[in-house]
């Protein structure tokens, strides 16, 4: 008889505590949804609503390195490859590559850290793939030339974040990033 | 007990059998010879006052240059509040000690992590096989003469450049 | 899956079978072969080792602030935790004093980390469970504290935001303002989770006296964290070997009493974790309202370089006791690093408790368990 009673008490919390359950669950049918479609179905692109900190992928810009190679000293584990060489005439070092391995980085920053003179930082770009790994690799010196000498007390001219990473980026993925929009525009034609 | 008292008391249990060190920094500990490892464990894990009931932490270092493993154990006790640190040194070549799983069943695992990354046997030990690596690996990666094989099952261990 | 039939002896026989690596509600990649008989299981015995990275091999060979990255990963969940513990490791072997003020970030980030970390816990064993919507619920609570963190420090999972000697970066008011606008609406949720999933019927009855794991077992085996607090042990690091800011805070340490069963039982594991929920909520209300300016990171060399020695360092991080041994020989890179960590013992207790439960319980061992599988295999 006690386990019968039991039984059907089982039951009636059952059917109890699922509707207090079902009652949160209907709450929200009034609350604000905040689910955002994807991709981005939002005001601005996502890369401009990411926080000032954001850590994207590394950039570096060619006009500010002064080739010291404190940044590549400081990555734990050696994606950044810097070759600079002096020339026999001039005297002048010379930056002749510049690869930061982005499928090796780790994204922790302490080579931005490391950086007095704001060659390279963090762009807030994150979706970075590739059919081939290889390409990640990228070389941010595009014609070798002498270091940059920043003069003492003078501001680094920055440009706009994510400038220089993003011309690469769709250096590396031209092809792919070229037929969607082609297949986008078709789409719209018919 | 303050950990003062407690090497105090360790010291009155456990008479000549220890070695206290003195490092330059971190924490202190107590050497034990390798074949009192096992007695003195279960001494200082039953003894009322000690109570070291809780196995926190054990592991090994290889010192090569010493030609010695290094067995740390640290210990705890939540009815007390103190805490010791246990060690022992065997050989490198003929690496074999007594097992703590009978005391601390804890220690099951972090044998077979011992023996798994360092080539320590345990004598006894109800299960010791590998754990972390593939049970067909070549070596025992913590050891600091360790080279690692150039491919494991036809895969190469390291990405082609 | 794979099976076999082994035969034991006087007509005795018993089913291997396979589970994992690949598994939905294996929480990673782990694998466990289950000798059963019929449904209930002789035991099961966890094979670990699919993601072994060699934390600790890599240690050797990185300097000490270059390892500080690497601890983000020993477990995706609570990065704080494991950076803390490493931090503290080294500022005790090499005395550098952590400013006020960071200990107070490292609080709240930790806290929000926990927070984040145990929707995950809750909302999974609910989902292994049968009970998808309140993972849904607590996903989107962790979004809102990712986004917080992200704010803070610039990456969602893998923080690197406290260092050796305080933390990276300073949180304004604004940001501060924010937590507390999250905490206001979080507490709301915490209650309202009561009565969407904690209490229900169902998921009481599949839990309540399901592997129960007496104080002994949990201390012989060395469960950390929640685990040990719901079989009965009264321990957490935070307030019986207080480190940081934590004994200056004032908060309760929620423990097993048995709720709906036994104690230590399954239902135990679970509502420890939802109930410590709150206690972080009141931890970062406090360090919010008493936060102090100054220095965020003391004084630290660009090149540490810690006198000889070993210590251990452990922090008490979403699972319990994350440990960290590190033995230093006075250069600039470690000479061994070892993690101990919650889900390691946990994960070797699944064997011991696994005898005479039912195959379909074990998923609910593994969930209330709360084992991370990058935890236990480094």
């Amino acid at each position: 008889m006690g386990q019968l009673a039991e039984y059907f008490n089982a039951i009636g919390r059952t059917i109890l505590t699922c509707s207090d359950g079902l009652a949160v669950t209907f709450s929200h049918l009034f609350r604000k949804p905040i689910t955002i479609q994807y991709p981005d179905r939002t005001a601005k692109p996502l890369t401009e609503m990411l926080p000032e900190r954001s850590r994207g992928i590394l950039e570096m810009d060619q006009e500010l390195c002064t080739g010291c190679s404190l940044c590549s000293k400081q990555c734990p584990i050696n994606c950044i490859t810097i070759d600079v060489q002096k020339n026999a005439e001039t005297k002048e070092r010379i930056l002749n590559k510049f690869v930061i391995d982005i499928g090796k980085c780790m994204f922790c920053g302490l080579c931005v850290e490391a950086c007095k003179f704001s060659a390279i930082r963090h762009s807030k770009e994150f979706e970075g793939t590739v059919s081939d790994v290889n390409r990640l690799k990228i070389n941010f010196v595009e014609q070798p030339a002498p270091v940059a000498k920043p003069k003492k007390g003078e501001d680094p001219v920055l440009k706009p974040v994510g400038s220089i990473i993003r011309k690469y980026l769709a250096d590396q993925w031209a092809p792919a990033a070229n037929k969607s929009s082609d297949t986008n525009s078709g789409g719209k034609s018919e | 007990m303050t950990s003062e008292a407690l090497i105090d008391y360790v010291k009155g249990l456990l008479g000549d059998k220890t070695k206290w060190a003195d490092p330059e920094a971190g924490d202190n500990f107590l050497t034990v010879a390798s074949e009192d490892w096992k007695n003195i464990c279960q001494t200082l894990a039953t003894d009322k006052k000690c109570s070291l009931t809780y196995l926190r932490n054990f592991t090994g270092t290889d010192y090569p240059e010493d030609d010695e493993i290094e067995l740390t154990a640290h210990t705890f006790s939540y009815s007390e509040k103190h805490g010791l640190i246990i060690k022992t040194r065997i050989s490198r070549e003929a690496a074999v000690c007594d097992t703590l799983s009978k005391i601390w069943p804890a220690a099951i695992w972090y044998e077979r992590e011992i023996f798994d990354l360092l080539g320590v046997s345990f004598n006894n030990h109800p299960d010791l096989r590998r754990i972390l690596m593939p049970e067909d690996w070549v070596g025992h990666p913590l050891r600091k003469d360790y080279k690692q094989q150039e491919t494991y099952r036809g895969i190469p261990t390291t990405r082609p450049a | 899956m794979t099976t076999v039939i082994r035969e034991l002896g006087d007509e005795q026989r018993e089913l291997v079978l396979n589970m994992g690596p690949h598994h939905p509600s294996t929480h990673g990649v782990l694998r466990f072969v289950l000798h059963t008989d019929g449904e209930v299981m002789r035991k099961a015995v966890p094979e670990i080792g699919y993601l072994h990275r060699g934390l600790e091999k890599i240690a050797e060979s990185t300097t000490y602030p270059g390892y500080v990255p690497y601890t983000d990963r020993v477990n995706y969940l609570e990065a704080m935790f494991a950076n803390e513990a490493f931090s503290k490791a080294i500022e005790s072997l090499s005395d550098i004093e952590v400013p006020e003020r960071a200990q107070y970030l490292r609080a709240i980030a930790g806290e929000l980390n926990r927070i984040a970390s145990h929707n995950i816990t809750i909302g999974c064993i609910t989902m292994d469970l049968g009970a998808i919507t309140p993972f849904v619920h607590l996903l989107r609570e962790r979004e809102t504290i990712n986004d917080l963190i992200e704010a803070l420090c610039g990456q969602r999972v893998t923080h690197h935001y406290v260092r050796i000697g305080g933390v990276a970066y300073d949180a304004d008011d604004n940001w501060l303002k924010q937590v507390e606008k999250f905490l206001n609406h979080f507490e709301a949720i915490i209650e309202e989770l009561d009565n969407l999933i904690v209490y229900n019927e169902i998921l009481v009855k599949r839990m309540a006296d399901v592997a129960v794991i007496t104080a002994d077992d949990a201390v012989g085996f060395g469960l950390v964290g929640p685990n040990l607090r719901a079989s009965g042990v009264d321990w957490d690091l935070r307030r019986d070997m207080p480190y940081g800011i934590y004994p200056k805070l004032d908060f309760d340490v929620p423990i097993g009493a048995g709720e709906k069963g036994t104690v230590g039982d399954c239902f135990d594991r679970f509502v420890v974790r939802v109930r410590e929920l709150k206690q972080s909520c009141r931890i970062i209300r406090q360090c919010i309202n008493n936060i102090p300016d100054g220095d965020i990171i003391g004084n630290v060399s660009r090149k540490i370089k810690p006198p000889k020695g070993e210590v251990y360092s452990c922090v008490e991080g979403a699972r319990g006791e994350l440990g960290v041994y590190v033995v230093s020989d006075g250069t600039e890179k470690p000479y061994r690093v070892k993690w101990r960590s919650g889900s390691f013992s946990a994960m070797s207790i699944i064997e011991h408790i696994s005898e005479g439960l039912m195959i379909a319980d074990l998923v609910a061992v593994i969930a209330t368990l709360d084992v991370i599988a990058p935890e236990t295999d480094r």
